[in-house]
């Protein structure tokens, strides 16, 4: 069965030759249980008219829930999302917490595909990856 | 004083040529009262025809011509536009003199890259070509897509439509596993 997108936004504008659809501002994007925030939101459309490809600007937030139950919460500077195959693309002072595990993840560029759980990390010279996910404390693990 | 025939018909022929530019017989004032239709057509099919040729047509049931507008129940309008035919019907149209148009009722515009537009009224700008629901909110599909909003402003010559307070529900393929 076909799936849902539902956007809310305070304008919209259409352009015919460029088969093109903005929202633009307080963009509230949601497809099941993820969740998108942006400024922009920018929808692409095929020639039969169905969506190809979302791209969001401007304070980019989101809730990603992956087919393996983790879930993915964080923000970046422009985000793409391709429906089909269930790919979200994230540039730009990417930051991507998993809240059950207490992880967090930082990078230029971060893959994320929503069917096998699997995220790619790309760092730049200047801002390399960061990692951060809480240790057990051995002692601590002792005294219980 | 003797009063000779010449003089009778000088004076005739002067008085005739006053009665003439006084009176003007020669001319028929057109009734331009407000409100009273000077006419009526039924089931009529209009067509706007350029060096181009045929560039607009309107069909409709019942259209009644005023002093300065034109009242046309079920009217049906085709436009060849930039981008393609363009089809506008409602359940009533008010064409006012080389401004503008008014549609209210059931407003249905079909545009022919797959956009449909519709709403309770719209008002076309004839000088601007620019379509405006002028606050009222109004409908737009796309494909299995829907944008609900308010404001919506259509420029037939860009091709571009913008709107507020909007609502939209995207339909989208199915996964590729």
């Amino acid at each position: 069965a076909s799936e849902q997108v539902e956007i809310t936004a305070d304008r919209f504008e259409a352009s015919e030759t460029e088969r093109l659809t903005k929202f633009i501002g307080h963009v509230h994007m949601k497809k099941g249980p993820d969740e998108l925030n942006a400024s922009k939101v920018f929808v692409y459309f095929d020639k039969a008219r169905k969506p190809m490809r979302y791209e969001a600007v401007g304070n980019t937030s989101f809730v990603i829930h992956m087919d393996n139950n983790q879930t993915y919460v964080g923000r970046a500077d422009r985000l793409l999302y391709r429906p089909g195959k269930e790919i979200y693309e994230l540039f730009g002072n990417v930051v991507l917490k998993e809240p059950r595990l207490d992880r967090t993840l930082m990078g230029e560029k971060v893959v994320v595909e929503k069917i096998s759980g699997k995220a790619h990390v790309e760092g730049k010279e200047d801002k390399p990856v960061k990692f951060i996910f809480k240790v057990e404390d051995k002692n601590a693990s002792k005294d219980r | 004083m003797d009063l000779n025939v010449k003089h009778f018909f000088g004076l005739l022929f002067l008085l005739m040529a006053g009665a003439i530019f006084w009176l003007k017989p020669h001319k028929v004032d057109v009734v331009k009262k407000k409100g009273v239709p000077q006419v009526a057509f039924i089931d009529f099919q209009s067509y706007e025809i350029t060096p181009n040729g045929v560039e607009a047509l309107m069909h409709g049931e019942r259209a009644l011509k005023f002093a300065d507008y034109m009242h046309v129940e079920l009217p049906e309008m085709k436009r060849l536009t930039p981008k393609g035919v363009e089809s506008v019907k409602a359940k009533e149209a008010f064409l006012y003199d080389r401004e503008g148009i008014e549609l209210k009722e059931r407003v249905h515009l079909a545009r022919s890259d797959g956009w449909e537009i519709t709403t309770d009224r719209i008002y076309y700008d004839l000088k601007k070509k620019v379509y405006t629901t002028k606050g009222l909110p109004f409908t737009a599909r796309y494909g299995k897509s829907v944008v609900e909003g308010k404001s919506m402003v259509y420029e037939q010559k860009s091709g571009k439509i913008s709107a507020e307070s909007i609502r939209a529900i995207i339909n989208e393929e199915d996964r590729i596993n």
